[in-house]
């Protein structure tokens, strides 16, 4: 139950900086999530926050009290910040059984009884569903079990604050999906703030009240509730980063777009888009973008391109259809397929396209 | 003619903490020629021993292996044909293995060379299949490099040219794309696809990732515990998934225990409302298990099973519903334009389901057990 | 303020006060214990009274007898390595890709001569096929009624030979180790492509473990350079010299005069470039070639089927392996119970006394079996705690300067036994005003120069495997940076500080060479106990003793084995 402010933080390593000027604010009680590349920064920011990092500026506070402040001069070292923690290599003691790993910080604590640290103990392995394994060492569990006695040990370490660094990504796409419903429920259950960092915008989207893109140079481009930014992403890298995405490069003349030529004889000079488009943009040449899930193939239109694959996937087809000098990426549910039928490869085909966005550029990830 | 047949194939292995454990158990199949065939399932299933047995790494404890018209290993025991097994070097076959397993000592030339210099080729031959193989594979240029120089989907590409360079009637695939990042998996699945049609080789590809299995082949054979489970087309293993666990492995799925007193098909233990489904004639039990998949059910405000929406989650491309139907829960994905909330009262329709009966089930730590063979 | 000082404590350490103190600390002692002895040795050889003095070097480099000790050197360290070379790759290839039964014993056994001082089997050796009364040659002599022996061991092929088979395992290890870890699939998908089994060997197996051959017979190459052990036993009675026994003879024959141990550090110089020159080679080779061949799926390697030639093979192995490790041991023990040597071995020619003498009567053999034990556990115990210090500071400290204790650490790995205990004499002798010549003092302070690499190379490994964010967590859970050393590092790296506590203790246990020339009237070591012993001509009391020495060593590396095994749990 705290709250979390970062103000202008700068961290360098010799001469690459690795995050510059980086202010967040995160709400008591919230789920925040920063979503990024690999390598972007997240993992710093983490550290920043938890003490294990020299910063060259800036302001940290947690729960209203500062605990790092170059200009002041203050610096609380990392055992007096009540953070709980689960860093990306999970860091579980190869000489500790896993009930004593969680245990340990509750021992360090010594604000609880000893039999309220045996309870709490057991309800957070019960928690990671781990409970037949309490005894065991960290040899004898695989890397997911691993990872989930680190979580058990992070979610205990604080009853404020808690920070988890891709705390999931080794384990299989069942648990952890299960794993990321958990983590919400603990959430809400406790209202411990919690700042999550991954890569994997799926986990960010099940967990996150709020969420930061950032990109790699260690910037943040939006921040807001999940599905907001994904129903509105403000740049064409949110665009890209959080899902699959097309982006059809048009010309602009005067009021109307028209799809740029590629010489395939498709699409020559002149083959309007007939889409409407935000007044406020200047440039000539533009991208719309759109999802896989939001083009349809036709039998007739006034957009035609050509289907240069077929893929079937279990759930969905998959078609890869040339429009322009652009190849789109088109999915659908295949029991529809199935039911109206699917369109060959080499076939000419008609597009439609809905919820379309345009952006001035697309940025190269 | 068939390029590869495989009949009855059985492997044992003895171990020393697990006593005998039967890795493929009577395995049979046929590939044809020009096929892409893959075999799909979860680690320690089987499916990469019997590449491994095809390839000739292992030999069959029974069961007869023929490439391409010839017999190339018989088991002992039945049918009191002579044991026969011929050696790997011996099948004129071409393997692409998870790891690459590109030789680091020698340069990208010499690596896609070597099965030619043991056919004794010239030398002027030699660097003219080279060279194509190399532009087949995007690789030209590179001859002189060491494998440590390049990235991991040109490492993949080497091992792909040294495979195809020998033109082999059979190319053997085991997990080739896993070691490699979703983008670069992605577009190699297409370059081997069109290696396959240009070049017209029989394919039999190995992964544990259903897609992949799905994207690549003509058919696919998807196997568990060591046995198989379903030989078919893509298309009819998803419509028709012969059990639960086919089921389960081919996509999300919904599995709702039901009974049916008199006709009328009621999730177990909960009487209230029952679902509207059509019971398959052939089916005679009075339990048994509804799959579904998230997909294809609906939510409706009006009608369909009553509860009501116990948790939503957003998910980009769709809507994740949680609904519970008696105490078993439901999911449901529908597309991003559906508006409800947490709480709100509504409906399920089942509208396009299987049947399964209830049956024992294979535990993870059996499964566990398989993977360390 | 309390906060600023707070601040200076980041991970990676205490404040970086504590940081440069142990840093110094290091410095200081690493400069003391290697480096100025290395230093004395260069002023005694190039400086006579304060002033540079080249006659005396070019004196001892053209003496004749130096060039002949220095050219014998070079024959048997080659000889050695070349033909341990051979002998390692060929068992490592037997245990490691053909399916010869009984593999694990294999392993296990080929590891043991590296166990063992090397100069107890040249006695042994020396028992068997001393040209005159050697077991084997009087047996040989019988049979073909001559005068003639099969084989006389003392000489350079004699050495050579006792030195090949204690040092092949050195290639054994590398080479077996590499096969273990190499990709399977490398050697499939050669087959798939067409390879028979040789060819798949010749063109890829051996070029894949080419690095582990050449990292194996460098370190053959070097210990072989150094060695003292054998050619003395085998050496001196025929005035075959090899540099490291010709050093020892020209200190010990000038009893102790200037200008014995002048000369004595100018060959020692010479030495030290061989065995510089010899790293030098061992850089180049290792550094050309490496490569990453360590697997990740846990598939079993293919086996070479050996069909008709899988028992004999099998037999030739243990065959082998009796004949280099069990039969000397055997003879020592067996001639440890004879009354005289000479005497053939039956019952009526048995006896105890020699035993009974060296654990209860002798009170030269007590003593030494007292210093060594006294000697070997406290350099173990000050070696490991040093070595940890340095090895900490190197690992996990973030300080400025720690590249000259890296660059130190490394010179008591590289300099030879002989020349370490030469340094040592010329500086505690009372240059500078210590002079613990002939005490139990100097004889440790050798130990602990000599043995510290090992204990620094034990430290870092282990250090290294307690990775940052192990202690990160912990302080992230509420400890204090004290309190995740405690809880987390010394719990994890213990194990290893036991193991290289053992990985002295049982060296030491056996050291013959440095302790040879710095032993006075009360400070015998086991080893020199024994090797006087033997020089005196007392045979079965030599091996009496020999055999004591042996059955605590052996009982040391089984405590070392069972300690490991037990960690290798975790």
């Amino acid at each position: 139950m705290a709250e979390v402010k970062l103000e202008n933080v700068t961290k360098r390593y010799g001469d690459k900086i690795v995050i510059e000027d980086f202010s967040l604010s995160i709400r008591d009680g919230e789920c925040f999530t920063l979503l990024g590349p690999s390598a972007c920064g997240k993992t710093t920011v983490v550290r920043a926050i938890c003490g294990f990092e020299k910063l060259e500026n800036g302001e940290i506070s947690i729960g209203g009290k500062v605990v790092f402040s170059k200009e002041k001069n203050i610096f609380i070292p990392p055992e007096e910040r009540n953070i709980g923690v689960l860093f990306q290599d999970y860091a579980v003691w190869p000489h500790m059984t896993v009930y004593d790993n969680v245990h340990y910080p509750l021992k360090k604590r010594k604000i609880f009884t000893k039999t309220e640290c045996h309870n709490q103990t057991e309800i957070a392995i019960n928690n990671v569903k781990l409970d037949r394994l309490s005894k065991r060492l960290p040899y004898q569990l695989s890397g997911g079990q691993q990872q989930r006695v680190a979580l058990a040990r992070a979610l205990v370490s604080s009853n404020q604050f808690i920070c988890l660094d891709e705390p999931l990504c080794n384990l299989d796409a069942n648990l952890r999906e299960e794993m990321s419903f958990e983590i919400k429920e603990l959430q809400k259950k406790t209202g411990i703030t919690v700042l999550y960092v991954t890569h994997d915008q799926e986990v960010a989207f099940a967990v996150s009240d709020r969420m930061a893109v950032m990109d790699r140079s260690g910037r943040i481009r939006q921040i807001g509730a999940p599905e907001d930014i994904r129903r509105n992403p403000k740049d064409s890298f949110v665009f890209k980063f959080l899902g699959l995405s097309n982006f059809v490069s048009l010309m602009k003349d005067g009021n109307e777009l028209f799809v740029e030529e590629d010489g395939s004889g498709l699409s020559r000079g002149g083959v309007k888009f007939p889409y409407p488009f935000p007044d406020d943009i200047k440039a000539d040449k533009l991208f719309a973008a759109c999802r896989p899930r939001d083009i349809e193939l036709t039998h007739d239109g006034k957009l035609k391109g050509k289907v240069l694959r077929v893929i079937f996937l279990g759930s969905i087809y998959e078609y890869r259809v040339l429009l322009g000098k652009d190849e789109l990426r088109i999915q659908e549910d295949s029991y529809k397929v199935f039911q109206k039928g699917l369109f060959k490869e080499g076939h000419i085909c008609g597009i439609e396209f809905k919820n379309l966005r345009y952006y001035e550029q697309v940025e190269v990830m | 003619m068939s390029d590869v047949i495989l009949k009855d194939v059985t492997k044992t292995f003895v171990t020393k903490t697990f006593g005998s454990v039967i890795a493929v158990d009577k395995l049979s199949l046929t590939v044809n020629k020009g096929e892409c065939f893959s075999f799909l399932g979860p680690s320690g299933c089987g499916k990469t021993t019997t590449l491994r047995l095809i390839a000739g790494f292992e030999d069959l404890t029974e069961g007869e292996i023929w490439l391409g018209g010839e017999p190339v290993s018989i088991g002992g025991g039945s049918n009191n044909r002579k044991k026969l097994y011929l050696p790997s070097e011996k099948r004129k076959l071409g393997m692409v293995f998870q790891a690459f397993a590109v030789w680091p000592h020698l340069n990208v030339f010499e690596n896609v060379a070597f099965p030619l210099r043991l056919l004794k080729m010239n030398k002027a031959d030699i660097v003219k299949k080279v060279s194509e193989a190399l532009k087949h594979t995007r690789l030209s240029g590179t001859e002189e490099k060491v494998p440590s120089e390049l990235s991991g989907g040109e490492q993949q590409r080497i091992a792909l040219a040294r495979a195809i360079v020998t033109q082999p009637k059979v190319l053997l695939l085991d997990e080739p794309l896993s070691n490699l990042d979703p983008k670069l998996r992605e577009s190699m699945r297409f370059e081997i696809k069109d290696l396959q049609q240009k070049f017209n080789f029989s394919i039999i590809y190995v992964t544990h990732d259903q897609a992949e299995a799905m994207a690549l082949s003509d058919r696919m054979l998807v196997m568990d515990m060591g046995v198989v489970q379903q030989i078919d087309t893509p298309i009819n293993i998803y419509n028709n998934p012969s059990n639960k666990f086919v089921f389960s492995f081919i996509g999300r799925s919904n599995f709702t225990k039901v009974e049916i007193p008199n006709g009328k098909v009621y999730p177990i233990g909960c009487r209230g409302e029952d679902i509207k489904c059509e019971i398959p004639k052939d089916f005679r039990d009075k339990i048994g298990i509804l799959a579904s998949r998230p997909n294809e059910i609906d939510i409706v405000s009006e009608g369909g099973v009553r509860t009501k929406i116990k948790n939503r989650v957003f998910f980009g491309d769709y809507i994740d519903y949680r609904l519970d139907i008696g105490d078993q829960e439901v999911i449901i994905h529908t597309p991003i334009d559906t508006d409800y909330k947490v709480g709100d009262i509504c409906g399920v329709k089942f509208n396009k389901v299987k049947w399964y009966p209830i049956q024992e089930e294979i535990t993870e730590e059996d499964r566990e057990k398989r993977k360390i063979i | 303020m309390a906060t600023r000082r707070k601040e200076l404590s980041i991970m990676g350490g205490a404040s970086i006060d504590t940081g440069q103190l142990l840093l110094g600390l290091s410095v200081i002692i690493l400069v003391m214990a290697v480096a100025m002895p290395m230093f004395m040795i260069i002023i005694n050889a190039f400086f006579h009274k304060a002033t540079f003095d080249f006659k005396l070097f070019s004196r001892v480099i053209a003496n004749p007898d130096n060039t002949g000790a220095m050219l014998n050197t070079l024959i048997v360290c080659f000889s050695v390595t070349i033909i341990g070379t051979i002998i390692g790759l060929f068992f490592a290839w037997l245990v490691g890709r053909s399916d010869l039964p009984l593999k694990k014993t294999m392993k296990a056994l080929f590891v043991v001569p590296y166990m063992f001082p090397p100069f107890i089997g040249a006695m042994a050796w020396a028992l068997l096929l001393s040209e005159r009364s050697g077991y084997l040659n009087k047996l040989f002599m019988q049979i073909t009624g001559g005068n003639t022996a099969f084989f006389n061991i003392n000489s350079l092929a004699g050495i050579i030979f006792v030195e090949t088979c204690y040092y092949f395992p050195f290639v054994f290890i590398q080479v077996a180790s590499a096969l273990e870890r190499m990709d399977p699939t490398l050697e499939e998908s050669a087959k798939i492509a067409g390879a028979g089994q040789l060819y798949v060997i010749r063109k890829i197996t051996l070029p894949l473990v080419k690095p582990s051959i050449a990292a194996g017979a460098m370190l053959i190459l070097i210990s072989s350079i150094s060695h003292f052990g054998v050619p003395a036993i085998l050496g001196f009675s025929r005035n075959i010299f090899v540099l490291p026994t010709k050093i020892y003879e020209l200190i010990y024959k000038s009893a102790g005069s200037f200008e014995g141990i002048r000369e004595g550090s100018a060959l020692s110089v010479v030495l030290v470039v061989v065995v510089v020159l010899a790293l030098a080679l061992q850089r180049y080779v290792l550094r050309a070639g490496h490569f990453e061949v360590i697997q990740g799926k846990s598939m079993r390697p293919v086996l070479m089927n050996l069909r008709q030639f899988k028992y004999p093979l099998m037999l030739i192995c243990i065959a082998f392996l009796g004949f280099v490790t069990v039969f000397p041991l055997c003879i020592i023990f067996a001639s440890g119970f004879l009354k005289a040597y000479g005497l053939s071995i039956s019952i009526r020619n048995l006896t105890l006394a020699n035993f009974e003498d060296v654990l209860f009567h002798s009170k030269m053999a007590r003593d030494a079996i007292k210093n060594s034990v006294l000697l070997a556990v406290s350099a173990g115990i000050i070696t490991m705690f040093v070595g940890t210090m340095v090895a900490y500071v190197i690992v996990k400290l973030k300080v400025k300067g720690k590249g000259i204790l890296e660059l130190l650490s490394v010179l008591p790995y590289s300099v030879p036994g002989i020349v370490l205990a030469v340094g040592v004499i010329l500086m505690w002798s009372g240059a500078f005003y210590f002079n613990i010549y002939n005490t139990f003092w100097i004889i440790l302070i050798a130990y602990i120069a000599r043995y510290m690499a090992f204990s620094m190379k034990s430290a870092s490994a282990s250090l290294e495997q307690v990775h940052n964010s192990l202690e990160e967590a912990a302080r992230s859970c509420g400890s204090t940076h004290w309190g995740s050393l405690t809880d987390i590092t010394l719990p994890l790296i213990k194990p290893g500080m036991i193991a290289g506590f053992f990985l002295i203790f049982l060296p030491a246990m056996r050291e013959l060479t440095t302790s040879l020339l710095l032993y006075g009237p009360f400070t015998r070591t086991l080893g020199v106990a024994i090797y006087s012993v033997y020089e005196e001509g007392n045979t079965v009391q030599a091996c009496a003793l020999a055999a004591v020495t042996i059955t605590i060593i052996m009982l040391g590396q089984l405590t070392l084995t069972f300690i490991t095994r037990e960690r290798k749990g975790r």
